[in-house]
């Protein structure tokens, strides 16, 4: 369930291509067409992501409330960016970070992608979307959606997220960053559940475990490991 | 002024009696008193100290209950041929089968009343000054149609039993009418304990159309069972002449409602599990175990085996008319069927929840004593009733 | 009993039928009484006037608001007496126009049970029992058979892998069966929607306990008992106020918040936001776009019970 895609070293120049069209790794035996062909699927599957959301953009959807996001901007003086990038040239070369005060690689979007993809290289303090458009840290929402736009749309009309504080009026959402860290992957979190649910006292041995395997492939197996049983013994 | 006399009189003869009749009296208070204990405890404590859960929910009381308000129907079984069919040799046991379905009444009320968890709220279902949910509720219903079932009861054994005293003959046209609604109300009371069952689509175990013709085929199981046990001993030890005839009689419907009621049982059987649907869950946790639990398992197959041992006995009209065998297939069947439509129908109800959960119950110790209790009270309250029903109709005790 | 107590009674006995005389006369009386004999122990901790009061208090629906404000001070003072701690019990009305609605996201719940213990702090329940109002069941992806659920799933780590968890509560149906089945009609439909309970007025017999398809409702098996520093002291009649025990009591979208404005506890405290709720009455509200644009599947549609309850995928 929870896969975690190993980073590979950047293996070609960039080409200063937009950063968001990824890049595909050159593999060994891979002819310049093939790798040609491949670069254009990618565009073209991007492309069908995208656009729906592109068009649809700037006007909000029908019978939408409005809402705000819980603000994010606020945070942002406690990440001093400016301190150290702006004696730094961007580097649009996907790797491994060294030393790096944030997350050292880009695991987002199977980690094809680089951080010039959503942050916006000439303001620290900005993100971009697709159309190099810069975009506030509080609507990073609208970074995301340029991919995502099937979960955005849910998102907008509440059926994905969260929404906080009252259920009446203006409503107030949790933004797509409060649950989700763009840098990695999207793994769910696995752990230990709340306990357990209580019986009434007296009764602790009334509970009956789980049915046995019933699935049509689950039972087969029970059965060879069982038959399996009678003969070793 | 003649009332009261009765009344005295009556009370009176209740008191009469041998050193076997008071140690039978004796017994019955003692267990009386035993669970009258616990239910104090249940009172302080709350249902606590009984085996039920929000997983099962009703036990071992409902269970009874069911049971006992299937006795109280079926002395409608000698009301109908007294009264209908005009035999003579019954009407002198009808008092008796009075005095049966009052006692019946009564130890149900007391078994819903133990399993009610605020009695002090009882107020409540008072109508007018409480408040009552009719016609919804199933269970306001039931309150409704036992109450009215036991002032029927009261009433026309009274009426009977007052004539007699006053050496008259009761006016049949007078009490016709009302001999006429106890027996569509005995029909009735029980057809309402099913509807309070079947009526819950969330429990596919019970919701049934079945059910209310089963719970009757069982009650006149179970209740001519019992009164034949009862007159059985009333002639041995009172000396009371209950013609062979009226035996006879209740045998021949105790077989045949022993048929009735297998063959309900054969049909939901084959119902249930030709094609087993999830529905079907209750059904096979009670006759072969579900997850693992499987508490019911051998109490409804010895139900099973009882009521065929008892209706292949009573098959055999030589068998039949021997009261030693009848006695005992009396015995088999009622208990067969004091397991099969208590224990063995309201539990498994519960089991598996209807969120899927199966979580088994089994009785507590207290829980036991004070459905004994009632058990006990209603023997006792039938002892007494009887007692002086039998010194009444023996022409023994007359006014003046 | 003063004189004077006897008087109001007997003059607002006038105006009403005999019913109403005879609880409001008990009412007024015990209300007053309580006043006076309230420094006095006895009749179990409580003064002769509230334990009038308590056992002649009317059903909800029938109380004038005087009497309910009787009753609520009756209740704080018992609380009070019990925890030591000072309550607040609300007696806010249904907001106009509105029906709640709630909607689940199966796919998004892990399994994490933060719902449940969110629930027992919010709502007051007894501690230590099986009272709990949510149930999250374990599935087998791709079985939705209830009885094939795990309920009592007790991993190192959740969600496991090939499993899915479906958390069970009341369902608010349209078409309740449990308010069908009391006697003494102690649970009863608000106009927003949500099936309440007098906890003061039911007798104990848990009919609704087996009329109610979804194992929603619970019984107080004995006297809940609560920490006094975890109790919530922000309660509604209807609601988390505390019990006693031989009542039933279930969900009621946490009514002390949701008709304050708030959401639900469970909804605040689940971390993948798989729950949304909302009025059904309002076309723009979350809970109609996932109606109106999702899948969504009710439990035991068959049984006619027309949930308010919905759960959705992805």
């Amino acid at each position: 369930m929870t896969t975690v895609t190993e980073s590979k070293p950047f293996d070609g120049d960039y080409g200063g291509k937009p950063a968001w069209r990824g890049r595909p790794r050159r593999r060994q035996g891979d002819s310049e067409e093939e790798r040609v062909n491949r670069r254009w699927r990618s565009v073209l599957s991007c492309l069908l992501l995208v656009l729906p959301p592109l068009l649809a953009a700037e006007s909000e959807a029908p019978g939408q409330k409005d809402f705000t996001v819980a603000p994010r901007t606020t945070e942002l003086e406690h990440v001093p960016c400016k301190d150290c990038h702006q004696y730094m040239d961007p580097n649009p070369e996907p790797r491994q970070l060294v030393d790096s005060p944030h997350v050292a690689e880009v695991r987002h979007g199977k980690a094809d992608m680089w951080c010039t993809a959503c942050h916006a290289p000439e303001n620290h303090q900005q993100l971009r979307a697709l159309s190099g458009l810069a975009v506030d840290f509080d609507d990073s929402h609208r970074v995301c959606r340029d991919c995502h736009s099937a979960t955005y749309q849910d998102w907008l009309y509440g059926a994905h997220g969260k929404r906080v504080g009252s259920w009446q009026g203006e409503r107030e959402i949790l933004n797509c960053t409060a649950c989700h860290d763009p840098h990695l992957n999207l793994n769910v979190l696995q752990r230990r559940p709340v306990a357990l649910p209580g019986v009434r006292a007296g009764l602790e041995r009334q509970v009956h475990g789980p049915a046995p395997p019933r699935r049509l492939w689950q039972r087969k197996q029970q059965a060879e490991s069982e038959e399996s049983d009678v003969t070793e013994h | 002024m003649i009332l009261l006399s009765f009344l005295r009189d009556g009370f009176k003869a209740m008191l009469r009696g041998g050193s076997l009749y008071w140690l039978w009296l004796g017994v019955l208070l003692v267990l009386t008193g035993i669970g009258g204990w616990y239910y104090i405890l249940q009172l302080r404590d709350g249902l606590i100290i009984t085996g039920m859960s929000d997983q099962v929910s009703w036990g071992l009381y409902i269970a009874n209950f069911t049971y006992v308000v299937g006795i109280a129907a079926a002395s409608v079984l000698l009301v109908i041929p007294a009264y209908t069919f005009h035999r003579d040799d019954v009407r002198t046991v009808v008092p008796l089968g009075g005095a049966m379905a009052v006692a019946a009444v009564i130890t149900a009320i007391l078994l819903v009343t133990v399993d009610l968890a605020r009695p002090d709220r009882f107020w409540h279902i008072i109508p007018f000054i409480g408040k009552f949910n009719l016609p919804e509720s199933l269970l306001a219903w039931d309150i409704v149609v036992l109450s009215g079932y036991l002032m029927l009861n009261l009433v026309i054994s009274f009426y009977i039993l007052f004539q007699h005293y006053r050496s008259r003959q009761p006016n049949l046209r007078a009490f016709f009418p009302l001999v006429v609604v106890a027996m569509f109300m005995a029909i009735s009371i029980h057809t309402v304990t099913a509807f309070l069952f079947s009526g819950n689509p969330g429990r596919p175990f019970w919701h049934t159309a079945l059910l209310a013709p089963r719970f009757i085929a069982s009650a006149f199981v179970s209740g001519p069972a019992i009164i034949i046990v009862a007159l059985l001993l009333i002639r041995r030890f009172w000396s009371y002449p209950v013609k062979q005839a009226v035996i006879d009689m209740l045998a021949v419907i105790l077989m045949f409602s022993l048929y009735v009621n297998l063959f309900f049982v054969a049909a939901e059987l084959f119902t249930d599990f030709y094609n087993e649907t999830a529905h079907a869950a209750s059904i096979r946790y009670l006759y072969l175990g579900l997850h693992g639990a499987d508490a019911l398992v051998p109490w409804i197959w010895t139900a099973l085996v009882l009521n065929i041992i008892a209706v292949t006995m009573l098959s055999f009209a030589k068998l039949r008319q021997d009261n030693r065998v009848l006695v005992t297939a009396a015995i088999l069947c009622g208990t067969g069927v004091w397991i099969e439509k208590g224990l063995g129908f309201v539990i498994p109800g519960f089991i598996p929840t209807p969120i899927g959960e199966v979580f088994e119950y089994s009785p507590t110790f207290p829980e036991v004593m004070i459905t004994i209790a009632c058990l006990a009270i209603g023997a006792l309250v039938f002892t007494l009733l009887a007692r002086a029903a039998v010194e009444f109709e023996s022409g023994r005790l007359r006014h003046g | 009993m003063s004189p004077s107590t006897k008087k109001d009674a007997a003059d607002q006995a006038q105006v009403d039928h005999s019913r109403r005389r005879f609880m409001k006369g008990v009412g007024t009386v015990s209300a007053t009484a309580a006043g006076v004999t309230a420094l006095k122990p006895a009749w179990g901790g409580m003064s002769l006037g509230d334990a009038l009061g308590e056992f002649f208090q009317d059903h909800y629906q029938r109380m004038s608001p005087e009497e309910i404000a009787a009753a609520v001070s009756r209740i704080e003072r018992k609380a009070k007496r019990k925890f030591g701690r000072d309550i607040q019990v609300g007696n806010a009305p249904p907001i106009e126009g509105v029906v709640f609605g709630y909607a689940l996201n199966i796919s998004k719940c892990k399994g994490y049970r933060d719902c449940v213990s969110a629930c027992v702090q919010e709502n007051n329940l007894g501690r230590g029992g099986q009272m709990e109002y949510i149930r999250v069941l374990e599935l087998d992806k791709g079985d939705r058979n209830l009885d094939h659920a795990n309920h009592y799933y007790d991993h190192m780590a959740v969600p496991q892998e090939g499993k899915e968890y479906l958390p069970v509560q009341c369902m608010q149906c349209d078409d309740p069966p449990c308010v069908k089945a009391c006697p003494v009609d102690a649970t009863w439909m608000e106009p927003d929607g949500i099936v309440v309970m007098d906890y003061d007025w039911c007798i104990g017999c848990r009919y609704c306990m087996s009329a109610c398809p979804y194992s929603a409702r619970h019984f107080n098996w004995r006297e809940p008992e609560i920490p006094a520093d975890e109790l919530n002291s922000d309660t509604h009649y209807l609601g988390n106020r505390p019990r006693v025990k031989g009542v039933v009591e279930k969900c009621h979208f946490c009514i002390q918040r949701t008709r304050k404005g708030l959401q639900p506890a469970c909804l605040e405290a689940c971390p993948t936001g798989a729950r949304v709720f909302g009025n059904l009455l309002d076309p723009d509200s979350e809970i109609r776009w996932i109606l109106a644009n999702k899948t969504v599947l009710r439990l035991k549609e068959d049984l006619g019970t027309e949930p308010k309850f919905w759960y959705y995928t992805d």
